[in-house]
């Protein structure tokens, strides 16, 4: 789900083509993702440099109907160890989504208000929007033409918020995605920051089935500016395991408390 | 009519497209540039499970004073010692071993020393003996706990353990478990400031609430700075301070002495709320008559904390009555009312702002408390304010962290404070430097007018392993 979530901008209506941009979002947006997932995360952060830091963590997964329970446990490097982030990704896009933050220094569970969440998730290029799933009804789609990247026939959709609210809580104007027509899997995406009009480019560089499941593997978003790159991250998840022994309890503030 | 109308839009649009596809083919042309980053070979050592983990910060700090200032070191010392320019050289370890056992049980020991060279380099200077017991060395024990699952819903935490309290940041209203290390105030942040004390925790689950019982059977009280040193010079504080000055006497941990607590929190959708009740030894002295020492009891409080997520909003709020205060001035123990609102706001970019006003409302009050003719005087008033602001913002990254901490009393801010800004910076993963700078602002109290002038500069460098 957060491999989903990490992807997901979306998506219209264009009467010239047999299948609408709406269409495509909400079979993006519907598309199996597995559930009760867990997995290992590396997070590479590469500025501009070149220079990198590596955070590795353990992340954990749950649907609760149309929500989405998350949980996520930081194991390096050493300042940062057991770090704790747990969200509630609720569907409705007018209500909030729950986050709670454990810092280990604090030994403290500090709630955060979360309605903003163009900020940077952990210092890295993805915000905190790129990791929660967007509501298909707030956007508009466009489908602008279908081409074929790295041998895979896609639609390139142009994305835009419908309301200012949208706007403000991802920090995007609008996004260009391009989505596989073979498995409805957003392979790559630019989105247009607001803030310091600045360019970011999601892409999935591995994509594999397991468990008759199209899970992303690898991917990187890099920010620029024109032509000149900002930073970096590459995201390289392992150990991904669907259809694990997660219990909603397991998604509470406890859980951050005593560690997984 | 119609048919020109829809012709004209058609047209509109055709531009319109036109030109918006050519831009965005220019910032499409972005994704071929990108070569694939995560081809390129990474040496990055996988984490490996092991029973045993050790980790720890390995750190060195040093400040500087920039403003003149002395403090007699002894009563009869007419000179005093200059605090200005370089006062610490210090060189910590931070240990902590974990281990994990059957499935649901862990085990912390955790402990720090440290060596501060300053009280070598300034030898010429005449510290008093307990300024440097209390500042060149430490080495004692942090977190040393056991933590399990006795039930399903049934968790134990037994041992040297640190339990925070309430929804605030920057101003303590119902944290009132641990003792404080207040050796030095204004420097100290509030994820070091608390120390651990020996209890048993047993935390109870069912739905959305939580349950707590502690039994705390170790009478750990504040550290302080010591009399006669920097952030204590009792001779600008107290109009007669003796030669040496009151003792700060241990409490004994006894049958007598055991502290006992219990909180109930629940998390729901959107907010928070928490009550609290407690029997604990105070985080604060008084000059004890008979025995001439100065010495901590025990009050009882009782307490609630709520906070409530507003879009970027994070509403937050306090309250505690606490029974059974003593205080220097008056014999009579008091009752005391605090209260806290406060607010976070996150709508920015990277950034946190964080407000809390507080009052500390004394019942049965007497003017005397506030005198500064009083022989042993508390400096106090019958509402006691305090304002606390708090921004951090990260940059690139977060590779920089800019914080800003200001912590004022007085309702018009008279009675001063302190302002505290600061940067760190990741120069690599786990090796952090942050530097800044502390101004204790004058106002109409004698301790701030005693220490107004300890300004100083900051460095410390932290690897963690």
């Amino acid at each position: 789900m957060i491999l989903k979530a990490l992807i997901s901008t979306t998506l219209i209506v264009s009467s010239l083509f047999a299948i609408t941009g709406q269409e495509i979002a909400q079979k993006v947006h519907d598309r199996d993702e597995g559930d009760n997932v867990t997995s290992k995360m590396k997070m590479i952060l590469i500025d501009k440099n070149k220079h990198k830091r590596v955070r590795m963590l353990d992340t954990y997964a749950k649907d609760k109907g149309e929500d989405t329970l998350k949980l996520m446990f930081f194991l390096s490097p050493a300042d940062v160890k057991n770090t704790g982030f747990l969200t509630y990704d609720y569907e409705d896009s007018n209500k909030d989504d729950d986050q709670w933050l454990y810092l280990p220094e604090l030994q403290k569970v500090k709630r955060i208000a979360s309605s903003d969440k163009s900020s940077s998730f952990m210092g890295s290029d993805f915000s905190y929007s790129d990791m929660t799933s967007k509501n298909v009804q707030d956007y508009t789609y466009k489908i602008m033409k279908e081409p074929t990247v790295k041998g895979h026939k896609t639609w390139q959709m142009l994305v835009t918020p419908k309301t200012r609210k949208t706007i403000d809580e991802t920090g995007y104007t609008k996004s260009i995605v391009f989505v596989r027509q073979d498995n409805f899997v957003i392979i790559q995406s630019l989105n247009y920051i607001e803030l310091g009009k600045k360019l970011k480019y999601m892409m999935v560089t591995g994509l594999k089935k397991i468990d008759g499941i199209w899970t992303t593997t690898k991917m990187q978003a890099v920010t620029k500016k024109g032509k000149k790159t900002l930073h970096k991250t590459v995201l390289e998840f392992s150990d991904i395991k669907y259809n694990q022994n997660l219990e909603e309890s397991f998604f509470k503030t406890r859980t951050l408390e005593v560690g997984p | 009519m119609l048919g020109k109308y829809f012709l004209s839009i058609s047209l509109i649009s055709l531009l319109t497209c036109s030109a918006l596809a050519d831009d965005m083919g220019d910032d499409l042309a972005g994704f071929g540039e990108e070569e694939d980053v995560s081809s390129e070979p990474l040496h990055v050592e996988e984490e490996k499970e092991s029973m045993f983990t050790l980790s720890g910060d390995l750190a060195f700090k040093t400040n500087a004073g920039y403003k003149s200032h002395r403090v007699k070191a002894y009563k009869s010392d007419s000179k005093g010692i200059d605090y200005s320019g370089i006062n610490q050289a210090q060189t910590s370890l931070y240990l902590q071993l974990d281990t994990k056992f059957l499935d649901d049980w862990k085990m912390r020991i955790s402990g720090d020393t440290y060596y501060d060279a300053i009280y070598d380099i300034n030898s010429h200077n005449d510290y008093n003996s307990d300024t440097k017991d209390e500042y060149r060395t430490q080495l004692r024990f942090d977190d040393v706990y056991l933590q399990g699952r006795l039930t399903r819903d049934l968790d134990l935490k037994l041992g040297r353990q640190i339990v925070v309290w309430g929804k605030s940041d920057s101003i303590r209203i119902t944290d009132v478990i641990n003792p404080l290390d207040n050796r030095l105030p204004g420097m100290t942040d509030i994820e070091d400031l608390r120390l651990s004390v020996g209890m048993a925790k047993f935390d109870y689950y069912q739905g959305d609430w939580n349950y707590s019982l502690m039994i705390i059977a170790e009478s750990r009280i504040m550290l302080e700075a010591p009399a006669r040193s920097e952030f204590f010079p009792v001779d600008n504080i107290f109009p007669v301070a003796p030669e040496p000055f009151l003792d700060l006497k241990d409490t004994a941990t006894s049958w007598d002495n055991m502290q006992y607590a219990m909180a109930a929190n629940g998390v729901f959708s959107g907010w928070d709320l928490s009550f609290y009740a407690a029997d604990v030894l105070d985080q604060k002295w008084h000059i004890d008559l008979k025995t001439k020492t100065r010495r901590v009891s025990k009050i009882k409080m009782l307490g609630s904390a709520v906070n409530v997520a507003l879009g970027s909003w994070l509403l937050k709020s306090e309250v505690a009555f606490l029974d059974g205060i003593k205080y220097n001035s008056t014999q009579d123990e008091k009752n005391r009312f605090d209260s806290l609102v406060g607010v976070d706001y996150m709508g920015i970019k990277d950034t946190v702002l964080s407000l809390e006003f507080a009052n500390r409302h004394i019942f049965d009050y007497e003017s005397k408390m506030s005198s500064e003719k009083e022989i042993r005087p508390d400096y106090v008033d019958k509402d006691e304010k305090q304002t606390a602001i708090r921004l951090t913002r990260s940059f690139s990254n977060e590779t920089f962290n800019l914080s800003a901490l200001f912590s004022m009393y007085g309702s018009e801010w008279q009675y001063g404070g302190f302002s505290r800004l600061w940067l760190d910076y990741e120069l690599a993963d786990a090796l952090n430097v942050s530097a800044g700078v502390v101004d204790y602002i004058d106002g109409d109290k004698a301790y701030i007018k005693s220490i107004h002038n300890n300004d100083k500069v900051f460095l410390d460098i932290t690897y963690s392993f």
